[in-house]
């Protein structure tokens, strides 16, 4: 049935959008086991990189960094990367498995077949994702400041207006990662390796500058390497990767074309996909 | 037991196809131990600096200033661990997904035949990334390597028996568990870090630390690095290769009887459908 004979395009996707999460929300309590580990993996998932870091600063200061990015406060310095982390690995995973898991469920042809534009359709998905990211963060600044000692930086609350292109870029990568996804069909080594690559090349865990040459020159082509680092700069006393006036327009540039090319190669990819019906079966 | 391993072949040889029928799962398979170890070995350096400025708190716990061949022995160790074993559990949650665990449990033949197939199916898929990476490790001169292939071999059929017992519990917790993949993935990461795969154990709290030192797999990488770090003989840890071994034949028989109890009352309860 097609809402839009009966409703405006606002009420229209606040209905796709309130179908959205009540299925995310269905699927998230059907199975409680998942539901605790919900709420413990962000967790979970950062010790092996804190013990790491105990074994060479377990006091927070690190000489190497501070030779590489002129600040040697390794927690406040990897609780940005651990935020900003967080929300490219949500992104990433949840954009690129739902198509996936639908699929895997053999009810993606169903659904795209539907009148509802599959931008649409992604777009709630995304502002569901939007509830699970901030969840998410908030966890994690709250377990990383009660078990490990990881403080936010001094000035990080000023540097929040920042993390809105961020939340661009790092959307627009997950649009178009969902884009390719239709079609390779199976995303499971490729969202891992995507979204690990994307954040050791962002600097996520690491400086850049700890890379070797041709992963440095990697790295800097990668417009959320300047989205990591100038959200640093702001909530830290510490160098930029590159000058600041060249990080800043990369930055801000990158979050107003990117979405714009996401879009487009979505719409492509699932124009190619339905014409050679490769939205069906596993 | 012919039968039975025959069942095992086909079964892998069903789950070989289908991972070769998606060309990025063999590109998966050959950068994700690179990627894995890479990114630690750079988080690692991020702190030690170009010229080990800030390695001498590692140094002393880890009793060797080489974090790079610390980092990547540690690494391989787990990530064939990792997907070796509990790829067998996980692949048993993607069943249940895509509907039809039902179908090839209830098949002819011992469920554990479908997890065993499962779990040869991985080894053959990540056996050959995780050699070539030790061999361009090697090569690259990144990695120190003074042992040989026969003692490594040994301490891997030596701690097979633990290996095993590992692979059918997990089964088992997916078998029960509808939804186990989470707790698959959490459980490996509490287990990379009671082994020490990242850091020394002498960094984990109190409690995680005693639990690492009884815990087999530790031992087995505490042999592993000693042997390719400082070149010791296989013989200097007769004692370690003992315990593994006959913590691995309890720990085995146990898992077993765990996976027949879980088996029946699965068969019997009708939880293998669905998802």
């Amino acid at each position: 049935m097609d809402t839009t004979r009966f409703a405006g395009p606002v009420e229209h996707f606040l209905l796709i959008c309130r179908a959205t999460f009540l299925k995310n929300i269905k699927e998230l309590i059907r199975y409680p086991v998942n539901t605790l580990f919900w709420v413990a993996l962000p967790i979970i998932w950062s010790l092996p990189t804190y013990y790491l870091i105990m074994a060479f600063a377990p006091k927070g200061s690190s000489a190497g960094l501070l030779h590489f990015s002129g600040t040697s406060d390794y927690f406040s310095w990897i609780m940005v990367g651990l935020i900003a982390g967080q929300v490219i690995s949500d992104t990433f995973w949840s954009l690129g498995f739902l198509l996936r898991h639908l699929m895997m469920l053999g009810v993606l042809e169903t659904i795209w077949s539907s009148p509802i534009r599959p931008l649409t359709l992604i777009a709630a998905e995304a502002l569901y994702r939007l509830v699970d990211i901030t969840y998410s963060v908030i966890v994690v600044v709250i377990l990383a400041r009660v078990f490990f000692g990881f403080t936010l930086p001094a000035h990080f609350l000023a540097s929040w207006p920042l993390w809105l292109p961020f939340l661009a870029i790092v959307l627009s990568a997950g649009v178009a990662f969902g884009a390719l996804v239709l079609v390779i069909k199976d995303p499971g080594s490729t969202t891992d390796i995507g979204a690990f690559l994307i954040e050791t090349l962002a600097g996520v865990r690491n400086p850049p500058q700890a890379m070797p040459r041709f992963l440095l020159f990697a790295s800097l082509a990668l417009p959320l390497t300047y989205a990591v680092d100038i959200i640093r700069v702001h909530a830290l006393p510490m160098a930029p990767l590159v000058p600041y006036g060249i990080e800043l327009t990369v930055f801000l540039v990158s979050a107003a074309v990117l979405p714009i090319i996401a879009g487009h190669l979505f719409n492509r990819s699932e124009r190619f996909s339905r014409r050679t019906g490769r939205l069906a079966g596993y | 037991m012919r039968s039975f391993l025959t069942s095992v072949w086909l079964i892998a040889r069903a789950d070989l196809i289908m991972f070769l029928r998606y060309p990025a799962n063999l590109v998966g398979a050959f950068l994700w131990p690179i990627l894995f170890t890479g990114s630690a070995v750079l988080v690692a350096r991020g702190l030690a600096g170009p010229e080990n400025q800030g390695i001498e708190v590692f140094a002393t716990a880890a009793g060797t200033a080489d974090y790079v061949s610390y980092l990547i022995l540690g690494n391989i160790f787990f990530a064939t661990m990792n997907l070796c074993l509990w790829g067998g559990g996980l692949s048993l949650s993607q069943a249940r997904q895509q509907g039809v665990l039902e179908t090839h449990w209830l098949l002819p033949g011992r469920g554990l035949a479908f997890v065993f197939g499962k779990t040869l199916s991985s080894i053959i898929q990540q056996l050959l990334p995780s050699l070539a990476l030790v061999a361009a490790c090697r090569a690259a001169g990144l990695l120190a390597f003074e042992t040989n292939v026969f003692a490594v071999s040994l301490l891997l059929l030596l701690s097979m028996p633990f290996l095993l017992a590992a692979l059918v519990l997990f089964a088992t917790l997916t078998l029960r568990v509808a939804e186990g993949g989470y707790a698959i993935l959490s459980l490996r990461t509490v287990v990379a870090l009671i082994c020490g795969v990242s850091f020394p154990l002498s960094v984990l709290p109190g409690p995680m630390q005693t639990v690492g030192h009884w815990f087999p797999l530790t031992q087995m990488l505490e042999v592993f690095r000693r042997l390719a770090i400082f070149g010791d003989p296989l013989s200097a840890h007769a004692g370690k290769l003992a315990y593994i071994l006959v913590w691995g034949i309890v720990a085995l028989a146990a898992a077993l009887a765990v996976f027949r109890f879980v088996d029946m009352r699965v068969r019997k309860a009708g939880l293998l459908g669905g998802h």
